[in-house]
Formats: structure tokens, C-alpha cells, sequence
């Protein structure tokens, strides 16, 4: 399963969200975020050197604490030098090797988060209780729906319970996702601030339980459509 | 009536394909054209990514009444002609075909095959067939925001 995390507007916490995924769903993290990358940088080879052919996916993963990431390159020239035409083919051959892997796009809505998107079999969408990052997140939305892949849920981050709840069911309704709401909190910011995901910073706040439903949701999608592509009956 | 006029020439060791595929009925036509050169075809490609009509030799798109759209591919196949005569001159060749049957007319019947030739032209559908490569294309090329380089200068990442 290949799923991208997107949502248009840049800050708004798609590298969290995506470092978060990755550690409960057990997946390689690929920092697709080509010219500002956010998740921790690594010590081997890179995106962009995988983008560039010079070396091959498998190759530039690395286990940066408990998760498996492939890290993406600090420098404009590398950024550059990558071809996007063969991201797809990267994600698909970690797709193949580990099972899972989670894409975390950069901001915008440019040709690399349309590739990216079209790369995915489902996508996350994460925005933040505030005009423009829903109205970026709902373009996000119908690029994913114009490139066919489905979205699993909306992710409104930074958001607070009660006041967000009832802005999280028009999300819903306007969206058509399941929408949850990642309520501002230390212990994602202490886990951020170390590069880690908070199941391995503090594993009894409660963002571990909603970052841990939140993959459940992005599993389920993924099974319906696999029953989808393949109706038969085991 | 679709009408394909095509030229080719021969540019170190490259031959670049131009064509003006020209509509003059009063209805879009979708047309298909193919390369006949025998060797691979070099799509042209918007900003590192290729054009999304093509698709391997075969060129797909939708041709509006009284409107001409150009073409073009390269390739490092040499044309019929030797490439002796055809280095220093472009070559011409003009192909057209009428209602949807494929017929294919040439100047003079010495000249050889065109480098592209018309497949098929049928009506356009009122639905407009929008691939994902067509969404792809469509989008911004993708650029790095201007602040990572104050960024990159100030050395904080």
C-alpha cells in the first residue's frame, strides 16, 4: 500500500503526520518533499540521489530511530537533478519490498504532489482549522479525485475539542472523509522537536490512540479497495 | 476534411519530425497519428514531462473545427530517404484523409512514406476524454519556493 500524505498548504503538518503514520502502520517513510524537506535528514544516499539514478531505492533507506525512512537531499542542485517521472517507480519498488510505504508530498499544488498523488493507492489530507488551509486541502482533494486515488480521511490538525468538532463535521460532509481532529498538544511538539514519532516520545498521550485510529482508518480504506480491484470472495 | 502536413531534417544524428495536422470540417475531429519511422520516438516534453497526447509512436488529440495543431517528435531513426540528400533540406510530404476512411495522398509518388501518417480521424465525443497524464501535464512544473534560499543562506537547515 502506498499512501500519500498531502494537503496543499505548507505548515500545516504533513511531515508529522506522515513520520506518525509511518511508525503505527510500520511503513517506509519517503520524504517527498524535494526542495524543502522537513523529516529527519540521513547519513547515506537520498531522494534525490535515487531520483537521479544514482542509486537505487532500497539502497537509500535508513533506520532513523524506530522508523524506516527514505530521506530526502538538502541541496537546491540535487532538487534540480531529480526526475519526477521516476518517483512512481521508486515508491513502487518499497512498495514491493516493505509492504507499506507512506509518501509525504511537499506543499503546493504543483506537478510534484500530482504525481505523487497519482503515485498512491489511498492519500491522507492534512490541514488546520483555518480558511486557506481548508480551501488548499479541498484543491488537494479533487487533484486526488482527478488522479483516482482515494482519500482516507482528513487529518484537521492543531485543531481543539470542543470548539473544532462541529467545524470537523462540515469537513466531513464537504469532504465526504471521515475527519479527525489532532488536537494541539506537547507531546507531539516535544516528539517534532526530536525528529521522533510520540508513541516513541510519550506513548500514553492521547495523539498516540488518535495518530493509532487514524492508521486503522487509512487500512480499511485500502482493503475496500482491494475488494474493489479483486471482488472475489477469499 | 483532416489534412497532415509533414516535414522532417536531420540534426546530428537526430531527426526532428514537425507536422501541422489542420481541420477543416466543422466539427472536432480526434485524430491519431503514428510514426512510421523505425526507430524510438522522442516526445516533446513540457517542462520534464512528456507531452500527453503521445504515447509510445502513436500521437492522440482532439482537433477543433477550422483549427491546425502542431507536432513534433524526434527520433534517431533515419527517414527512407538516405540521409545524404535529406541533411541539407527539409523534405515535405502532405497526407490527408476524409470522412473515416484512411486514405494517404503524397505530392509525387517517388516520394517516400511521411514520418507520420494518419490512423484514424472520427468525430470528437461531446465527452472530453481527460487522462490523469493529461491532469499531470496540465499542472504547474513544480519549482522551489523562493524561501528556501534565504534558507539555504542563513544555514539553518
Amino acid at each position: 500500500m502506498i499512501l500519500a500524505v498531502s494537503g496543499g498548504k505548507g505548515g500545516v503538518g504533513k511531515s508529522t503526520v506522515s513520520l506518525n503514520l509511518a511508525r503505527e502502520l510500520d511503513a517506509v517513510v519517503v520524504d517527498a518533499d524535494l526542495a524543502t524537506p522537513d523529516l529527519p535528514s540521513g547519513r547515506g544516499p537520498d531522494l534525490h540521489d535515487v531520483l537521479a539514478g544514482r542509486a537505487t531505492p532500497t539502497d537509500a533507506v535508513e533506520r532513523i530511530g524506530s522508523v524506516l525512512v527514505l530521506p530526502c537531499g538538502r541541496t537546491l542542485a540535487g532538487a534540480r537533478a531529480s526526475d519526477l517521472a521516476t518517483l512512481r517507480r521508486t515508491v513502487e519498488t518499497l512498495d514491493r519490498q516493505y509492504g507499506r510505504v507512506v509518501v509525504d508530498c511537499p506543499a503546493g499544488l504543483a506537478r510534484d504532489v500530482g504525481v505523487q498523488l497519482h503515485s498512491a493507492d489511498v492519500a491522507v489530507l492534512v490541514t488546520m482549522p483555518e480558511r486557506a488551509a481548508l480551501l488548499d486541502a479541498y484543491r488537494t482533494r479533487h487533484l486526488a479525485h482527478e488522479v483516482g486515488t482515494p482519500i482516507a480521511s482528513v487529518v484537521l490538525n492543531r485543531g481543539t475539542r470542543p470548539q473544532h468538532e462541529a467545524l470537523a463535521e462540515r469537513v466531513e460532509e464537504t469532504f465526504g472523509t471521515p475527519t479527525t481532529i489532532l488536537e494541539r498538544r506537547a507531546a507531539v511538539a516535544a516528539a517534532n522537536a526530536r525528529g521522533k514519532p510520540v508513541r516513541d516520545v510519550e506513548p500514553d498521550s492521547p495523539a498516540v490512540d488518535v495518530l493509532s485510529t487514524l492508521a486503522r482508518s487509512v487500512e480499511r480504506c485500502d482493503r475496500r479497495r482491494l475488494e474493489r480491484a479483486d471482488p472475489t470472495p477469499e | 476534411m483532416v489534412e497532415v502536413e509533414t516535414a522532417y531534417e536531420r540534426r546530428t544524428g537526430v531527426t526532428l519530425v514537425r507536422a501541422t495536422v489542420t481541420n477543416t470540417r466543422t466539427t472536432p475531429q480526434f485524430v491519431r497519428l503514428r510514426s512510421t519511422l523505425d526507430g524510438p520516438t522522442w516526445p516533446p516534453s513540457r517542462s520534464r514531462v512528456g507531452a500527453p497526447e503521445w504515447n509510445g509512436d502513436t500521437w492522440e488529440g482532439v482537433v477543433e473545427p477550422g483549427q491546425c495543431r502542431g507536432v513534433g517528435f524526434a527520433t534517431p531513426a533515419t527517414p527512407a530517404r538516405t540521409a545524404a540528400d535529406s541533411a541539407s533540406e527539409p523534405r515535405s510530404e502532405r497526407g490527408s484523409v476524409s470522412g473515416s476512411e484512411v486514405e494517404s495522398r503524397f505530392e509525387s509518388e517517388s516520394e517516400p512514406k511521411p514520418p507520420l501518417e494518419l490512423v484514424t480521424v472520427e468525430r470528437a465525443s461531446a465527452e472530453s476524454r481527460t487522462t490523469t497524464r493529461e491532469v499531470l501535464a496540465d499542472l504547474d512544473d513544480w519549482s522551489p519556493p523562493t524561501d528556501v534560499f534565504s534558507r539555504s543562506r542563513s544555514g539553518s537547515r
